[in-house]
C-alpha cells in the first residue's frame, strides 16, 4: 500500500474512531498506522478537537449553560436561552423534515436522574466544579458528588427506579450514569442502599478505590475504611471484583467481603452487621450461596458461617 | 499561620483567579481528555474527576504560573487512572501512543475558551446543508447510521461529510484564534 493509500485508509479509520464505530480490528489497524506514520495523528487530533468541542458545547447547552463553569451575565443568560430555544425549534424542524423522531433524552447523563429525598446536617453537592448546599427535592445530575460532613447528618437519595441510598456523616459519593449503568463511586465513608430490581440491560455499579460490585437488585452496605472496602450484602446477590488482581466473587445474603489492595487478605465471611433484619424484616436468605467465579480466586480465603 | 486582613484578601483573590482559570479551561480539558481517550463518552466522567482533584489541590495553585499545563497534567493522570481501573474496556491507544498524543496536544497554543467562541462563529459560516447535518449529529445526538437512513444516503457518505465539516471548522477555528493548525491543506 502506498503512503497515499495508507493515509486514505487512516482517514476512514479516524472517522470510525471519532464516531465510536471502530471494531477491535480497525482500532488495531488505526494504532499500527499511527505508529508507522506519526504525522497521521494530526488528522486524528483535528477531528477529535472539533468533535470534543461540539460535544462539550452540546452538553453545556443541555445542562443549562452553567454546569460547566460557563459564566454569563443575566443578559448573557437570556441571550443563551434564546439561542437554546432557537436551537430546539431548528432541531424539531430538522427532525420533522427528516422524519426522525427527536430523542431529547439521548444524552440522558445530562438529565437529572436522582433526587435528594432528605438531607439534614451538613450536606452539600459538588456539581460542575462548585459546591453548594443540598436541599430536599434537589435533583442530581450524572457526575454530581454528594457529601455529608460534620459529625452528624445524613442524606437520602432516590433514583427514578425507586432505588434508595442513605449516606451517613463523613461520607462522600459520586453518582454517575453510563450506558444504562448507574454508578455509585464511594470516595469516603459508607452507605446503605436498597436497589430495585433492574430491567434487562440496566444495573448499578458500585465503585471504590479497591474494587467494584455490580448489583441488579439487592440491599447492601458499603464501607470504605482504612483496611479497604467492606461490602455487606443484606438481600440478593452481588458480584464483586477486586481491582488489584481482577478476582471476582459472588457475595450472597448476610455475607460480606473485604476488598483491599492485598491479594491474599480478602475474606468472604458472615456479615457482622445484620442490616438484613432491619431492611428485609429478617428475610435474609442466610448463608446459602457463596459461589466463586473463575479460577483467579485461589488466593481468596472463604469461611463458612459459624 | 496568623490570618491577617491581607492574607485573607490574598487568599480570596487567589481563589477567584483559580475559579476563573478553571472555568476557562473546561472546554480545553474536555477536548484534551476526549482526544486521549479517543472517546468523548467517558470524557465527562474523567473531567468531573479532574475538576474534583483540581479543587482539592487549589491550595497548591500558584497564580504566577500558567494554569492550563498544570490542569492538563492532572487530567492526564486521571486518564491513566481511568485506564488502569477499566483495563478490560476497549482502549483506543496503548501507553506509548497515548504519550505521543498527549505531547502533540500540549503543543496547542490557542486560548481554550476562545476556541469555543470561535466555533460558534464558524458554525454560522457553514452552508445551510452542512450546518443542518452537523446540528443533527450533535444537537440531537443522532448517530451516523440514523442520519444516513434519515437522509437516504449511505453511512460512509454521511461519515465522510461529517469528517469534511470538522476539517472546515477546524481550519476556521484556527484562523480565528491564531492557534496551531494541525493539518495543512
Amino acid at each position: 500500500m502506498s503512503i497515499a493509500e495508507q493515509e486514505a485508509r487512516f482517514t476512514l479509520l479516524v472517522m470510525a474512531v471519532v464516531e465510536a464505530t471502530a471494531t477491535a480490528k480497525e482500532l488495531s489497524e488505526f494504532r499500527e498506522l499511527m505508529r508507522a506514520h506519526p504525522e497521521f495523528k494530526l488528522q486524528y487530533l483535528e477531528q477529535m478537537k472539533i468533535h470534543g468541542l461540539m460535544r462539550y458545547r452540546q452538553e453545556m447547552r443541555n445542562a443549562g449553560a452553567g454546569r460547566y463553569f460557563r459564566r454569563s451575565s443575566v443578559i448573557g443568560q437570556v441571550h443563551v436561552w434564546w439561542k437554546v430555544a432557537a436551537g430546539l425549534v431548528a432541531a424539531a424542524l430538522i427532525a420533522v423534515l427528516s422524519g426522525v423522531a427527536v430523542n431529547v433524552c439521548r444524552y440522558s447523563n445530562t438529565v437529572a436522574f436522582a433526587t435528594i429525598e432528605t438531607a439534614y446536617g451538613e450536606v452539600s453537592v459538588f456539581s460542575g466544579g462548585k459546591t453548594s448546599e443540598a436541599w430536599e427535592g434537589r435533583q442530581l445530575y450524572a457526575g454530581d458528588e454528594l457529601s455529608v460532613s460534620g459529625s452528624s447528618g445524613a442524606a437520602c437519595v432516590v433514583w427514578k427506579d425507586g432505588s434508595r441510598l442513605t449516606l451517613p456523616a463523613v461520607s462522600r459519593v459520586v453518582l454517575s450514569l453510563s450506558k444504562g449503568e448507574k454508578r455509585i463511586t464511594l470516595l469516603a465513608g459508607a452507605f446503605d442502599a436498597t436497589f430495585s430490581k433492574q430491567l434487562p440491560g440496566e444495573s448499578y455499579m458500585i465503585v471504590t478505590p479497591d474494587g467494584r460490585a455490580k448489583v441488579l437488585g439487592t440491599t447492601i452496605t458499603v464501607i470504605r475504611g482504612l483496611r479497604g472496602t467492606e461490602v455487606s450484602v443484606v438481600q440478593g446477590r452481588v458480584r464483586v471484583e477486586r481491582f488489584v488482581d481482577g478476582a471476582e466473587a459472588d457475595v450472597s445474603s448476610r455475607y460480606e467481603v473485604l476488598l483491599s489492595d492485598q491479594k491474599n487478605s480478602v475474606n468472604l465471611s458472615p456479615t457482622k452487621f445484620y442490616w438484613a433484619d432491619r431492611f428485609s424484616g429478617g428475610r435474609g436468605a442466610g448463608a446459602t450461596a457463596k459461589q466463586f467465579v473463575g479460577n483467579s480466586l485461589g488466593n481468596i480465603a472463604q469461611r463458612e458461617p459459624k | 499561620m496568623i490570618m491577617t486582613k491581607e492574607t485573607i484578601r490574598d487568599g480570596k483573590q487567589k481563589e477567584g483567579v483559580f475559579d476563573e482559570e478553571l472555568t476557562r479551561s473546561q472546554s480545553d480539558l474536555f477536548v484534551y481528555i476526549s482526544a486521549l481517550m479517543g472517546n468523548a463518552e467517558v470524557a465527562r466522567d474523567i473531567l468531573q474527576e479532574t475538576n474534583l482533584l483540581l479543587c482539592r489541590e487549589a491550595e497548591r495553585y500558584d497564580p504566577a504560573r500558567p494554569f492550563l499545563p498544570w490542569a492538563r497534567t492532572v487530567a492526564y493522570y486521571q486518564v491513566m487512572s481511568w485506564r488502569k481501573r477499566n483495563y478490560r474496556e476497549r482502549l483506543v491507544f496503548d501507553d506509548t501512543l497515548l504519550d505521543e498524543v498527549a505531547a502533540s496536544l500540549n503543543e496547542e497554543t490557542s486560548l481554550p475558551h476562545a476556541q469555543l467562541d470561535a466555533l460558534e462563529g464558524c458554525l454560522k459560516k457553514l452552508p445551510e446543508r452542512m450546518r443542518s447535518l452537523f446540528e443533527a449529529r450533535y444537537a440531537q445526538g443522532l448517530r451516523v447510521d440514523k442520519l444516513a437512513s434519515a437522509c437516504g444516503r449511505a453511512p460512509n457518505v454521511v461519515a465522510a461529510s461529517l469528517y469534511r465539516i470538522r476539517q472546515l471548522l477546524s481550519a476556521c477555528v484556527e484562523d480565528a484564534t491564531g492557534g496551531k493548525n494541525y493539518v495543512n491543506r
